[in-house]
C-alpha cells in the first residue's frame, strides 16, 4: 500500500508543477476538436443521436449572428441568455461585420467566443456565389456496414440486408429580399441494417422563409419547440451534463423543419409562423401514422419508437395507429427582454390508446395547454412554464440563471410534474426523461477562478412521488458532478471531473426476521475521468484520459468497478486529410458498471457505446476534402473481448468475441 | 521436475514470456520497465517504437540474462541498434530465449518519426519464431504501435500499444494485447522519474514507477518499484568514452532475483 501511495502522490504533483499563466491561442484551436468537447460534455450517459443531429446540424448550417432569434442563440452549447441578450444589444446599436467582434460583448471571453464561433457567421445577404444558378444544394449519403454476421441474418428473422445506408438532400434558393428570405426543400431517406428497402423511412419537406414578411411556412415534416419543452421539444433532449449552468433553460425556438433519422418525434403536415412587431403567432396541423403495438382488442398497449423495421414482429408494428394534431403557439415580447407565451395542442388518435403504468397516458384525444414566461438582461435570466393537462395535472418548471460578476455563474431550476401528468411531445428538463412523476431542484455553479482554472459543478435532488419501473414505491435520490478545467500551458490542459449519482433501485434485503423482503434501496455510481489533452499545434492533438466507474448498492454488499483508458490522436498530415485515432483498453465487472465513451465519427453522427466486460476498442476515422465540395469519410472500428463467446443478444447476437464495422460517407456541397 | 514447473508458469499465462515477465535493456529493467515515456534508446523496440525517434545518434546494444529467476534454462540474449536517417531513425534487434526444450527467436524491425512539435509516433513488427520440443514450430507476426509526446519541457507522455491486430496462434489465444501509458519527469536534466500504467487486456492493472541520476555524465544509478507482482528493481550504468556498461537487477517476490547485464556503444560519439 505504501508504493500505491507513492505512486498517487507522484502523479498529483506533476500537474501542480506545470501551472502557467499563459492566455489560450486561438489559431491553434482546431473547431472540429472544439465540437468533440462540446458534444462530449452535452451527452454525459446516453446515446442522444437527436441532440447532436442538431448540434451538427448547427455546425453545417451556423446560425446569422446578425439574424439569429434570442432562442436559436442560447441553444448554442454555452451560450447563456445574458450573454445571448448582450449580443442583442450590441447588434442593435450595431450589426456585426465580422465575427471577432464577438469579443467585444460585454460578458464574452476568449474561452467561450473560441467554443461558439463554429456554430456562427456573419451572412452578407444576396452576394455568396453560387455553383447552381439559382439555389445551393447539399447531399449527403452513408453506407454503414457490420463486418460480422449477426444472428438475425443467420436464421434469417431480418429481412432485409446487412447494409445501413442513408442519402439526404437538401436544396436552398438563393437569398431574395432586403432581408435573406428563402426557399428550401429536404429529403432524407434511411434503411437500418436488416430492413428491406432504401427508402423505409423517407422524410421530408418544403420551407418558405419569407422574412420580408414576417411569415414562415413549412409543409410536409416538422417539429415544434416551445418555451422549456413541457408542452413541445423537438425530440428526446439531453438533460444534465458538463455544461451545468445553461442544460437548465431549453428555450424553444418555435417550428423547425425535420430531417433526422428518428422515426417517431416529428409531425407531418402543414406549420405556419408570422411575426409581428411584438407578436409571434404559428398554428400547425400534422397528420400521420404511428408505429404501434396493438392489443387484440384494438388498443395501443405502447408507442414503437426504435424505428427498426427488420422481423416480422416489428414490420407488424408499422403504421398501425393514426395520430391528428392541430396546435398553436402564441408569443410576445412586451418589454425590453420579456416575452410570455401560450403553447396548446389538441390530438386525437383512431384508436383508443392504454399506456402502461398507473398513470400512462389512456383515451383516444389528448391536449396540453401551457403558459410561459421569460425575462433576460445582461445578468441575470428567469424562466417558467407552466402547464395544464384536461385531467387538472399541473406541471411547472421555473428557475433563474445569474452572472452577477463576469466569472461567476448560478443557475437554479425547481420542477414539478404530477405523477399523472402525461406530455406525450414535450421533454422537460430532468433526471428521468419522461415529463412525468418527477419533482426536483437543481442548482450549479461555475467559477472562472483565473486564467488557468475553471470550475463547474451541479447538484441536483430529484423526488419521484409515485413508483418507476427501477423502484416499487415513491422513491427519491440525488445526482452531483464537479469539474476543474486546468489550463497547464497554451497547449496543454487537464480536465478532471467527478460524478456521483444515488438512484432508488428495488432491492433485497433482511426483515428483523431474517426474511428476504423486497425493499427500494439505492444505487449509488460514481464516475472519476481524468483528461489530459496537449495541442502540439492546430495540426495536431493528443489526448489521454483515465476513467474509473465504482458502483454500490445500499442493501447488498455488491460492489463493481470499472476502469477505462484511451489515447486518441487526431491529426492533418496534409491540410486537407484528417486521421482520428484512438485505442481504448477497458475492464468492468459487469454491464451494470459500464462507461460510457463519447467517441467520433462520420459527420453528422456520433457514437457513444457503452464499454464493459474486459477488452480493447480502436478506430480510425479518415476524411478527404477534396476542393471544398466533396467530402469523404471512412471509419472503421472494432471491440475484442476477452473471455466471451459471443457478444450482444438476441437477433444482434455476434458469435466469437470480435465486433467490427466499416462506415463510409461522400459529402457534396455546392 | 522445476524446469517443467517454471515452463508451464511461463507457458500457461503468457506465450511470449520473455518480454512480458522481463523486459529487455538494463536501463528499463533498472527502472521497474515503466519505460513506455522514455524509451530513448534501442530497446524503445520492446517498449514505445516512438521512442526510436528520440535516438539522436546510432547506437547499438548487447544484452544478457545469464539466468532468469537462477534458471540457466531461461536465459535471453539480445542484440538492437538504432540508425537515424533523413526519413525518420530506423531500429532492429534480435533476441533468443530459451534452451532445447523450448525456444523463442524474434527479430523487430521498427520505425520511429517526429511526426509534430514535441511529438513523435512509431512502429515496430516482431516476428517470432517459437519451437517446444515435440511439438514443433510456429511463426508468428504481430504490430506494435506508439506515441511519445514532449507536453512540457519537464514532462513527457507516453503511450504505446502492443499486437495491434490481436495475432496469435487462433482467435481464441491471441498473443498479449497490452495497453501502456506513461508519464517523464525530469526537474533537472540529469534525473528522471517515470511512472507508467500498463494493462494486459487479461490481466489487472500494473502500476510501475522508477527514478535515475546521472552523476557527471559518468556514473547512473537507477530504481523502480512495480506491483502485480510486485517487483523491485535496480542498476546502474558506467560511461566510457563511447562505450556504456550498464547492469540491473529485480527482485521477484516469490521468484527471486535476475541479473542482467548490457554493454551499449555509441560510434557517433
Amino acid at each position: 500500500m505504501v508504493r500505491i501511495s507513492f505512486h498517487a502522490l507522484f502523479l498529483l504533483t506533476v500537474p501542480v508543477a506545470l501551472l502557467a499563466q499563459v492566455p489560450i491561442d486561438t489559431t491553434r484551436i482546431d473547431p472540429e476538436s472544439e465540437l468533440e468537447r462540446t458534444l462530449e460534455n452535452a451527452t454525459q450517459d446516453a446515446e442522444d443521436s437527436a441532440q447532436l443531429e442538431f448540434l451538427s446540424d448547427l455546425l453545417e448550417r451556423p446560425l446569422d449572428v446578425n439574424a439569429a432569434t434570442f432562442e436559436e442563440l442560447t441553444h448554442i452549447p454555452g451560450l447563456t441568455p445574458m450573454i445571448a441578450y448582450n449580443i442583442m444589444v450590441r447588434r442593435e446599436a450595431q450589426r456585426f461585420t465580422s465575427l471577432s467582434q464577438l469579443l467585444e460583448v460585454e460578458g464574452m471571453t476568449e474561452d467561450l467566443f473560441v467554443r461558439i464561433r463554429p456554430f456562427l457567421h456573419v451572412e452578407t445577404a444576396g452576394r455568396e456565389p453560387l455553383a447552381l444558378p439559382f439555389a445551393s444544394a447539399r447531399v449527403r449519403t452513408r453506407v454503414v456496414q457490420d463486418l460480422q454476421q449477426r444472428r438475425g441474418f443467420i436464421d434469417g428473422s431480418f429481412k432485409g440486408s446487412s447494409l445501413k445506408v442513408y442519402n439526404r438532400l437538401t436544396a436552398r434558393s438563393r437569398t431574395f429580399g432586403p432581408k435573406a428570405s428563402f426557399v428550401e426543400i429536404g429529403l432524407l431517406t434511411e434503411k437500418d441494417a436488416g430492413e428491406q428497402s432504401l427508402s423505409d423511412f423517407v422524410t421530408g419537406y418544403v420551407q418558405a422563409d419569407l422574412r420580408d414578411y414576417g411569415t414562415r411556412l413549412i409543409l410536409g415534416d416538422f417539429t415544434v419547440e416551445a418555451a422549456e419543452g413541457l408542452v413541445f421539444w423537438r425530440s428526446i433532449g439531453f438533460s444534465k451534463g458538463a455544461e451545468v449552468i445553461s442544460t437548465v433553460k431549453k428555450g424553444g425556438a418555435g417550428i423547425r423543419p425535420y430531417l433526422s433519422t428518428d422515426e417517431s418525434w416529428y409531425h407531418r403536415g402543414v406549420a405556419v409562423q408570422m411575426d409581428f412587431p411584438i407578436l409571434s403567432v404559428s398554428g400547425f396541423y400534422s397528420s400521420r401514422p404511428l408505429h404501434a403495438s396493438i392489443h387484440a382488442n384494438g388498443e395501443v398497449t405502447s408507442f414503437y419508437t426504435s424505428g427498426l423495421f427488420r422481423t416480422e414482429s416489428e414490420l407488424a408494428r408499422r403504421s398501425t395507429a393514426h395520430l391528428t394534431l392541430l396546435g398553436g403557439r402564441v408569443s410576445s415580447t412586451l418589454l425590453k427582454g420579456l416575452k410570455v407565451g401560450a403553447s396548446a395542442y389538441r390530438a386525437t388518435f383512431d384508436r383508443q390508446i392504454v399506456l402502461s403504468g398507473d398513470f400512462g397516458f389512456r383515451g383516444r384525444m389528448s391536449s396540453l395547454l401551457g403558459l410561459d414566461a421569460h425575462f433576460a438582461n445582461s445578468s441575470v435570466s428567469l424562466f417558467s412554464e407552466v402547464a395544464r393537462a384536461p385531467t387538472n395535472s399541473i406541471a411547472a418548471i421555473v428557475g433563474a440563471q445569474l452572472e452577477p460578476v463576469n466569472d461567476l455563474e448560478f443557475s437554479i431550476a425547481a420542477r414539478s410534474y404530477p405523477r399523472d401528468f402525461t406530455s406525450l411531445y414535450g421533454y422537460g428538463f430532468g433526471e428521468s426523461g419522461n415529463t412525468q412523476n418527477e419533482s426536483g431542484v437543481y442548482a450549479a455553479a461555475r467559477i472562472r477562478v483565473n486564467r488557468w482554472l475553471t470550475l463547474s459543478s451541479y447538484f441536483d435532488q430529484f423526488i419521484f412521488p409515485w413508483k418507476t419501473p427501477a423502484a416499487h414505491f415513491p422513491s427519491r435520490g440525488n445526482d452531483w458532478f464537479l469539474s476543474g478545467d486546468i489550463r497547464l500551458s497554451d497547449r496543454l490542459s487537464l480536465l478532471l471531473q467527478y460524478r456521483h449519482k444515488n438512484k432508488p433501485v428495488d432491492e433485497f434485503s433482511r426483515d428483523p426476521l431474517g426474511r428476504s423482503v423486497e425493499v427500494v434501496g439505492e444505487r449509488g455510481q460514481t464516475n472519476y475521468r481524468a483528461t489530459l489533452e496537449y495541442r502540439s499545434s492546430i495540426a495536431f492533438r493528443v489526448r489521454t484520459r483515465l476513467e474509473v466507474v465504482n458502483v454500490r448498492y445500499q442493501h447488498s454488499s455488491k460492489v463493481e468497478r470499472g476502469f477505462l483508458a484511451f489515447h486518441d490522436i487526431r491529426y492533418y498530415p496534409i491540410p486537407n486529410l484528417l486521421v482520428d485515432a484512438r485505442l481504448m483498453v477497458f475492464e468492468t465487472d459487469s454491464y451494470d458498471s459500464r462507461v460510457y465513451e463519447f467517441e467520433s465519427d462520420l459527420r453528422g453522427t456520433f457514437a457513444n457505446p457503452a464499454l464493459f466486460g474486459k477488452g480493447v476498442r480502436w478506430y480510425l476515422l479518415t476524411r478527404y476534402e477534396l476542393g471544398g465540395i466533396i467530402d469523404l469519410w471512412l471509419k472503421y472500428a472494432q471491440t475484442i473481448k476477452e473471455g466471451v463467446k459471443e457478444m450482444n443478444s438476441g437477433p444482434s447476437l455476434i458469435q466469437g468475441n470480435l465486433d467490427n464495422r466499416i462506415s463510409l460517407q461522400l459529402d457534396i456541397v455546392l | 521436475m522445476i524446469h517443467v514447473w517454471m515452463l508451464t508458469i511461463l507457458l500457461g499465462g503468457t506465450a511470449f514470456s520473455s518480454v512480458e515477465n522481463n523486459g529487455r535493456g538494463t536501463r528499463a529493467i533498472g527502472l521497474a520497465n515503466a519505460f513506455v515515456a522514455l524509451s530513448d534508446n534501442p530497446w524503445a523496440l520492446y517498449y514505445n517504437p516512438a521512442g526510436i525517434a528520440a535516438v539522436p545518434f546510432p547506437e547499438i546494444s548487447a544484452f544478457l540474462i545469464p539466468q532468469q529467476f537462477g534458471m540457466y534454462e531461461l536465459r535471453t540474449v539480445a542484440v538492437a541498434g538504432v540508425v537515424p536517417t533523413a526519413l525518420g531513425t530506423f531500429a532492429a534487434g534480435i533476441s533468443q530465449f530459451g534452451f532445447s526444450l523450448y525456444r523463442e527467436t524474434e527479430i523487430s524491425f521498427g520505425f520511429g518519426r517526429r511526426v509534430d512539435w514535441g511529438v513523435s509516433a512509431g512502429f515496430v513488427t516482431h516476428v517470432s519464431r517459437i519451437f517446444i520440443d515435440q511439438y514443433g514450430t510456429t511463426t508468428i507476426a504481430t504490430i506494435d504501435v506508439g506515441l511519445l509526446s514532449q507536453v512540457q519541457e519537464q514532462v513527457a507522455v507516453g503511450f504505446s500499444y502492443k499486437n495491434l491486430l490481436g495475432a496469435g496462434f487462433s482467435s481464441s489465444e491471441r498473443l498479449p494485447q497490452v495497453f501502456a501509458l506513461g508519464t517523464t519527469y525530469r526537474p533537472v536534466p540529469n534525473v528522471a522519474a517515470v511512472v507508467e500504467l500498463e494493462k494486459d487486456v487479461r490481466h489487472p492493472l500494473v502500476i510501475k514507477a522508477g527514478v535515475e541520476q546521472t552523476f557527471l555524465e559518468l556514473l547512473t544509478l537507477r530504481a523502480g518499484v512495480s506491483n502485480n507482482p510486485d517487483k523491485f528493481s535496480a542498476g546502474f550504468g558506467v560511461r566510457y568514452s563511447a562505450f556504456e556498461f550498464s547492469y540491473a537487477g529485480y527482485s521477484h517476490a516469490q521468484l527471486g532475483w535476475t541479473h542482467q547485464i548490457e554493454l551499449t556503444f555509441r560510434p557517433g560519439l
